[in-house]
């Protein structure tokens, strides 16, 4: 009883923490920070208040929130607001966060090569889960640090544009890497080859993304969407997890599918962003409490190592963006330092891997991806607002903006 | 949903069988790699099931909640068992968030001031409705004797004595199929305001006379044990505790409300999977800790329509989750097994809930439409009769077992018919906006009632 009181004042507490940080305008909560090291004080690995069998038995919130951000991202894959985003946008944030993905894996590949001598770069199957699962969850520009440019300090110009652009076009990099990581577990392979499991994944949203678009079709009521949109994403992923699938693939696939084949693509991307605050700030508070520092034996260089991949490649990604758009000149090197800001998909993957593989690849993959976000809070937020200001979009520091709320999704 | 055209149904039909199927082939295909992945996806499928059904027999005027228990009871373990036993176990959490949630909103429905004017209706409805229904329903299933094998070896005294705690579980009713059936319907009269205030004031009297109830009925079970105020005891500490819990509560949504008022839906979340916890380690009544944190919302400050907003943003989920696992939960082959008794018993019930409401109405001077209907919303039964059934297994091991198999087939009957006839009479009497549609709509012809 006392746990579950505590629980409640925890979540009561991170709350009302994150509004008041964001009314002051001194911070955000782009990338869910306040949760996840409310979760992380409160877990088994610090006060306990969070045990054990509790964050067990919270299990399936901390599913439905993977399932729904795979929905919400699939939907919005693509768009920012009700614009699309441009081509040359497009390509910049996926190639740069293909590359920042596969360099953070192979980083990780060196340094569990490095500590176990005699086995070979990426041969062992758990190595090559732990570094494509490090690689997904550390590869994208989180979105919401962009919305927040836009949304609370009201900036608003080609550099805000663009940032949200490669914001929102970068998604597709850490899908796929978490796909290649969950086909390629061994544990599966007794069910579904590696390439029938891809493929099968595809089908599996595909098939839910069309038969969801017929649904809405037909009937496009509120309860019949909320119906509609949390079964599939929960059926994609329940099923997913069932044949061994990735844990996001299936919902993202799904997504982007209902957003191309419905004719209510508008209204349900509104609909995914309103829900997506509710549903994923409780599995963050999870996520913080299912860090373990001692999931792995080399953890701290493992994440340490991905953290300084991801930064160098997200710097050098900047300066490609910084020579292709003279919007992102005018930011200077804070744009580019702005890219490596992380958030709730990156935490989200680490939380399926978590899930998935429980115990050391599982535990590492969370335990980088909350590093990574908490790492872009300090530095990313900080350097997208000097580069909106430097490039004239910021104006003076913004009053509390009561529409954008903190968080994610916001 | 009348709307909707035959392609449109032919669609949901279709998707329907279609994910059944994928799910079945799933399931065959292979064992979960991941444990829990069968109860995320069974979620997933009660939650499109649900909806899709209620759209399907919404055509033929049959209730959303029916469709919500159809899908559940189709998918449950005892027919395509594409929901397991585990799964449905699992889900208990969930439900218990789901009916919270259902609680909060009924308590923010009830205003001070209908209270007031309809206190009349409502004195004359909870005497009727609890007293001689109970002891008529009783005498019922004392006489249902020889359809009910545990009954046949109980002694006289003992059969009283169950008897009298049948008659308390008759008179519980189900606030979660009566708010399901409102918000569909989005119901305004007289029938609507009655039923709401009735189904959940009854949690209330419900307690009380289940105390008082097990007070004299103990004896009679257990010869040798002596007259026990025991239970008031008990009773004390689970209204007390249960009411002073729910005023702080709502108090503090009040405040919540007034001083933040973001991320409402979030909070009421947490509060709903934590506090259900907690309540259950303190042997509270959470249902009533919810009800009356509502009502202090609703009536102690500006904030009700904020917070009744907040629930009614979930949609129908709620109500799909809670009513498509107790779908699921439904034992059929127990209910095969006892189905003339239940239909007895739930029939005797419904009938005499029915000549109560026709006698309270008369008596209290209401309206035609509420001495004619003023039953229907009554009928349905759900999770607090389960709730005292199980309570009655735990105190009386000798005859519980088969009391409690009795209970869930009679309480599957009435969570099927229940909210057939509740939404029956809202459209009769012209209080659903589709029967209010119909009379505005030009040529119409008046509602029955």
């Amino acid at each position: 009883m006392r746990i579950l009181a505590l629980l409640l004042a925890l979540l009561a507490a991170s709350y009302l923490g994150g509004a008041l940080v964001s009314r002051r305008g001194r911070g955000t909560l782009a990338s869910g920070a306040p949760w996840l090291v409310a979760g992380a004080i409160f877990g088994p690995q610090a006060l306990g208040v969070l045990d054990g069998p509790l964050v067990a038995a919270f299990r399936l919130i901390a599913a439905v929130a993977v399932g729904w951000m795979a929905l919400a991202v699939g939907l919005e894959f693509g768009w920012v607001g009700e614009r699309r985003v441009r081509t040359g946008a497009f390509a910049a944030g996926t190639l740069g966060s293909l590359a920042c993905g596969l360099a953070v894996a192979a980083a990780v590949g060196g340094v569990l090569a490095w500590a176990e001598p005699g086995t070979g770069f990426l041969s062992p199957p758990d190595h090559l889960v732990l570094a494509l699962g490090t690689g997904a969850a550390l590869a994208d520009t989180s979105r919401d640090l962009l919305r927040w440019g836009i949304g609370v300090a009201g900036a608003k110009g080609p550099l805000a544009d663009l940032l949200a652009e490669l914001g929102d076009a970068d998604d597709l990099a850490p899908i796929a890497l978490a796909a290649a990581a969950f086909a390629l577990a061994p544990e599966g392979a007794a069910v579904l080859a590696p390439g029938v499991r891809l493929a099968a994944e595809a089908g599996l949203g595909l098939a839910l993304g069309g038969m969801a678009a017929a649904l809405l079709g037909a009937d496009f009521r509120r309860n019949t969407v909320l119906g509609v949109l949390f079964g599939t994403s929960l059926v994609a992923l329940g099923l997913a997890a069932q044949l061994g699938l990735s844990w996001i693939g299936a919902g993202f696939v799904l997504g982007c599918v209902l957003s191309l084949a419905s004719r209510h693509g508008a209204e349900l991307r509104a609909l995914a962003l309103d829900i997506e605050r509710p549903v994923v700030l409780p599995a963050l508070v999870l996520a913080g409490a299912m860090v373990d520092p001692l999931a792995h034996p080399r953890l701290v260089a493992i994440v340490g190592a991905a953290l300084a991949a991801r930064l160098l490649v997200k710097l050098v990604q900047g300066a490609v963006v910084a020579a292709a758009w003279p919007a992102a000149r005018r930011g200077g090197a804070a744009a580019a330092a702005a890219l490596a800001a992380g958030g709730p998909l990156g935490v989200m993957v680490g939380v399926a891997f978590a899930l998935r593989f429980p115990g050391g690849v599982g535990g590492t993959v969370l335990a980088a991806a909350v590093a990574s976000a908490l790492a872009g809070e300090l530095v990313a937020t900080p350097a997208a607002r000097v580069a909106l200001r430097r490039a004239g979009e910021l104006g003076d520091e913004p009053e509390a903006a009561p529409a954008a709320a903190p968080g994610v999704g916001a | 949903m009348s709307g909707l055209s035959r392609r449109s149904l032919r669609v949901e039909a279709l998707a329907l069988v279609l994910l059944g199927a994928v799910m079945a082939a799933a399931q065959r295909v292979t064992p979960p790699i991941v444990p829990g992945a069968a109860t995320i996806a069974a979620v997933g499928f009660l939650l499109i099931g649900g909806t899709l059904a209620a759209s399907l027999l919404e055509v033929v005027g049959l209730p959303h909640l029916t469709g919500y228990i159809l899908a559940g009871a189709v998918a449950g373990p005892d027919l395509l068992g594409l929901v397991g036993h585990e799964a449905v176990a699992d889900l208990a959490p969930v439900n218990a968030l789901a009916l919270s949630l259902i609680a909060l909103a009924g308590g923010a429905e009830l205003r001070l001031d209908g209270l007031r004017r309809g206190l009349r209706s409502l004195a004359w409805a909870t005497l009727l409705h609890s007293v001689p229904v109970m002891l008529l329903t009783a005498a019922v299933f004392a006489a249902a004797r020889p359809l009910v094998p545990f009954l046949r070896e109980l002694p006289p005294a003992a059969l009283a004595g169950a008897a009298l705690l049948w008659g308390v579980l008759a008179i519980t009713r189900s606030p979660g199929a009566c708010l399901g059936v409102l918000s569909q319907t989005r119901a305004r009269g007289p029938l609507a305001s009655f039923s709401l205030n009735f189904v959940m004031s009854s949690d209330l009297v419900v307690v009380v006379v289940l105390a008082l109830v097990l007070t004299v009925a103990r004896p009679l079970l257990e010869p040798g044990t002596s007259l026990s105020l025991d239970a008031f005891a008990d009773l004390g500490h689970e209204l007390l505790g249960s009411v002073s819990l729910g005023v702080t509560l709502g108090l503090g949504l009040v405040a919540y409300l007034r001083f933040v008022g973001r991320q409402l839906l979030l909070v009421l979340v947490a509060l709903g999977l934590v506090l259900t916890n907690v309540i259950d380690y303190l042997r509270l009544d959470w249902l009533l800790i919810f009800l009356v944190a509502g009502f202090v919302v609703q009536n102690l400050s500006r904030q009700g329509p904020k917070l009744l907003h907040a629930v009614e943003g979930t949609g129908e989920v709620v109500y799909v989750v809670f009513f498509a696992t107790a779908g699921a939960h439904l034992d059929l082959p127990l209910l095969a097994r006892l189905w003339p008794a239940a239909l007895l018993l739930a029939g005797a019930r419904a009938a005499f809930t029915a000549a109560a409401g026709v006698a309270s109405a008369r008596l209290a001077g209401d309206p035609p439409a509420l001495r004619r209907w003023g039953f229907a919303g009554l009928v349905s039964q759900a999770g607090l009769a389960l709730g005292i059934a199980a309570r009655v297994a735990e105190a009386f091991p000798a005859f519980g077992a088969g009391f409690a198999a009795l209970a869930v087939a009679v309480v599957a009957v009435n969570e099927v018919a229940g909210p057939i006839l509740f939404k029956l009479a809202l459209d009769r009497t012209g209080e659903s906006a589709a029967a209010e549609a119909e009379a505005a709509a030009p040529g119409a012809t008046a509602p029955a009632a």
